[in-house]
């Protein structure tokens, strides 16, 4: 038995006894939609962060509801702007990457511009 | 007004019945007419006999609505029909005399409007429903003669508009095996088509123009104390199209909200239920006179009606909330008093033979998500309707964790998700503060998009998908756009990635499936079944995304329509792709399924790539799988197409849909 066909086997052992302790659904307390959490709120992080260090002219923020007092605010507007700049890059890394190492790292993610 | 003559009203009714039938004799032959005239070669011009003969009908209307007013004058003179004679004995018909009228005034039709509106009020206040109907006799004939006169509906529904909203209650039969005569059927319909099309009238022009109806006859409409009985005008009315969209929704605010305060909305019970057989029959006259549901019914015919109603951004949830629920159908009766005193157990039983009546609701619901992509208003009112739904279906969840909608619903739920699935993958990874309908971008030119919470999305989805094989079908749905996914990450203007952002809306779906635990059998079903869908939309043609302008303003919309899955019928016709599937399992799924050649035909679709005149592995712009382009891509694997080597393009579909190969 090859070791990769043995690191499978290990891997649906663990899944079967995780399925098992698993009960009825709880949708929002489960890792991966805490996943979507925290993505949301690292976007906002990401996105002012780009603001305050001028990666996006504050001009053009302010042309966005999703920008309010200096601030960068978590609503629909934002998501879809998010969603049509995935890969635009922004000093050097396309947003959605910059986006994945700031939810890797959340809560602890800093600006590091 | 002014022009006063002398006019012998039986004279007058006889000259009115014979332009009635001459007009009808001109309408019942005036196509074989033509026809004749035609092919004989005719010089006679009869391109004008459709205009003469509406304009003959129009003369009936005037010369009735002048018979009956002289018969009225006559009445006023003190004639009566029956009288006494000297020296005979009994009663005997008497003409009436000579009147005065005045020929050419206006409202003339108004005037019978008015006339009608009169006999049904003293008709339905007839206590026995026999003197109803034969009171009611006439009223069909005129209601329908009248259909399209702005005057006689104006007058008609301003003085009978309350009374004829109670045509229904008045009108059932009290016993017997149908709930109405075929007569009183007969008035319901004149009722209903009569209101349809007032409902339709407008009057004015420019700044002025407004509904024919005003707006006191429109509030006695939705504000009748008896819901049931305008339901059953709207049930035996016209087609949803033939009313005025402003006025359905009306009606279908009116009627939920009188539903929810617990109003009559179902038949009057017949009789004393003594037998089990009765309840059950009564829930079935419930099932068969269903007023909400006929309303229901006609407004998502109309569309538009359906969308007023949840679309609206203010009170759209309100209704959203109270049409996703597990509570459409009839309620059901206590078996307890039918029991044997022996078996009938001590306190209250559930209710009992409850019909479902879920399937109006479900077409409500699919019709008010279901306006043309774009920036009109009605694209507008269908987004919010996304959002309000998705946000119901997460409210009611949340009340119930328990409970499964009904499956018509949960289809109305999956169709929705079909038709708006790249708008669902495009926010279903980021949590935000509230879900909304807004143009992508901010933009006026944009396409209306419903922008969802990750939250609602799993809600919604939860709730859609139950069984292995509507699982599969949404994930085969899924694979089936990966070219589209593609050549729309290409084509879009923006910097918007579709294969990651469907990446991210598989996640959750596969997580949601996780949690239903499966077993293996019901998985295998999973996979047949989303294979098969895969199949079918590919072999169906990769071509449903043409762009044919594709960097016009329209783009968006192009993208958006194209990345939403046909409704799963329309799907499953492709029978030679299931048979192909079935004759050759593995073989087929291999090359359907290999993600290379949907890659591919993304790729060309886009324009990225463009295929060699002499490829044998390319048709009409459609890539077959063949050795040849194997061989085409294993030459081409580390080429730069717009950025992305073809291999990198292939593996991003991979992970988008957890592809490996």
């Amino acid at each position: 038995m090859s070791r990769r066909h043995l690191a499978g086997l290990l891997a649906v052992a663990v899944c079967t006894q995780m399925l098992a302790s698993c009960t009825r659904r709880e949708s929002p307390t489960s890792p991966e939609a805490g996943e979507a959490e925290r993505r949301g709120q690292a976007l906002v992080a990401v996105v002012q962060c780009f603001v305050d260090h001028n990666v996006l002219a504050r001009s053009e923020a302010e042309n966005h509801s999703w920008f309010e007092n200096g601030k960068v605010q978590q609503t629909a507007a934002l998501v879809d702007w998010a969603s049509s700049h995935a890969e635009t890059s922004f000093s050097g890394k396309t947003l959605q990457v910059w986006e994945d190492e700031a939810t890797a790292g959340w809560p602890g993610w800093r600006c590091p511009l | 007004m002014g022009e006063f003559v002398g006019v012998d009203p039986e004279n007058l009714k006889e000259l009115t019945r014979r332009l009635e039938q001459l007009h009808e004799l001109l309408a019942r032959h005036s196509p074989l007419i033509q026809q004749k005239m035609q092919k004989w070669g005719s010089e006679v011009a009869v391109t004008s006999l459709p205009g003469l003969i509406a304009a003959a009908l129009d003369d009936v209307r005037d010369m009735d609505a002048r018979t009956t007013r002289a018969y009225e004058l006559a009445r006023q003179q003190g004639w009566s029909a029956l009288g006494r004679a000297p020296g005979i004995p009994g009663l005997i018909y008497k003409r009436p005399p000579n009147v005065r009228l005045d020929w050419e005034a206006t409202g003339q039709s108004g005037y019978q409007g008015k006339r009608d509106a009169e006999t049904l009020t003293a008709a339905l206040a007839a206590k026995d429903p026999q003197d109803v109907r034969l009171a009611l006799l006439g009223l069909p004939d005129s209601l329908r003669r009248h259909l399209a006169d702005k005057d006689y509906q104006a007058a008609f529904w301003a003085g009978a508009g309350p009374l004829a909203l109670r045509a229904a209650r008045a009108l059932y039969q009290r016993a017997g095996g149908a709930l109405f005569s075929a007569e009183s059927l007969s008035v319901l319909r004149a009722l209903g088509a009569s209101l349809a099309a007032a409902s339709q009238m407008r009057v004015g022009t420019g700044k002025d123009r407004r509904p024919l109806l005003p707006a006191a006859t429109r509030a006695t409409l939705t504000g009748s104390s008896d819901p049931w009985s305008v339901g059953m005008l709207v049930k035996y009315g016209p087609e949803g199209r033939s009313w005025d969209s402003r006025l359905l929704a009306d009606l279908t605010r009116a009627m939920l909200d009188a539903r929810a305060a617990g109003k009559t909305i179902w038949p009057p019970a017949r009789g004393k239920l003594e037998t089990n057989v009765d309840a059950l029959r009564h829930q079935r006259l419930m099932a068969d006179y269903d007023a909400v549901g006929a309303v229901l019914q006609r407004a998502a015919e109309n569309g538009m009606a359906a969308r007023h109603v949840l679309g609206d951004p203010a009170t759209g949830l309100k209704y959203a909330r109270m049409l996703v629920s597990d509570s459409w159908h009839t309620p059901g009766y206590d078996p307890g008093p039918f029991l044997s005193s022996y078996v009938r157990p001590g306190g209250a039983l559930p209710p009992t033979g409850q019909v479902d009546l879920s399937a109006p609701t479900a077409a409500f619901l699919k019709a008010a998500v279901s306006a043309e992509r774009g920036t009109s208003v009605d694209a507008k009112e269908s987004a919010w309707s996304v959002v309000h739904i998705a946000q119901a279906t997460a409210d009611f969840s949340k009340l119930h964790p328990q409970t499964v909608l009904p499956r018509e619903i949960r289809h109305a739920l999956i169709y929705t998700a079909d038709r708006y699935l790249p708008d669902f993958a495009a926010s279903a990874s980021h949590e935000f503060t509230a879900s909304m309908a807004m143009q992508r971008g901010e933009d006026a030119a944009s396409p209306w998009a419903p922008v969802v919470r990750p939250a609602e999305l799993e809600a919604l989805f939860g709730q859609a998908l139950q069984e292995p094989k509507e699982f599969g079908a949404y994930k085969g749905k899924m694979d089936g756009r990966i070219s589209v996914a593609v050549a729309a990450t290409i084509k879009d203007p923006s910097d918007q990635n579709y294969l990651r952002e469907m990446g991210g809306l598989y996640g959750m779906i596969q997580r949601i499936q996780g949690d239903h635990h499966f077993a293996e059998e019901q998985l295998k079903d999973e996979q047949a079944t989303r294979t098969q869908t895969a199949i079918s939309i590919v072999s169906g043609g990769f071509g449903a995304l043409s762009f044919s302008n594709a960097f016009g303003p329209g783009t968006i919309t192009q993208i958006l329509v194209a990345l939403a899955a046909p409704p799963l019928n329309a799907m499953f016709d492709t029978d030679f792709a299931l048979q192909a599937y079935k004759s050759n399992a593995d073989d087929f799924r291999a090359q359907v399924l290999h993600v290379e050649a949907p890659v591919l035909q993304g790729l060309i679709l886009a324009g990225a790539i463009t295929p060699p005149d002499d490829a044998s592995w390319v048709k009409n712009g459609v890539v077959t799988r063949t050795a040849a382009m194997a061989d085409w891509v294993s030459r081409h694997s580390d080429t730069r197409y717009l950025g992305k080597t073809f291999t990198e393009w292939v593996k991003e579909a991979q992970d988008a849909m957890r592809l490996q190969q």
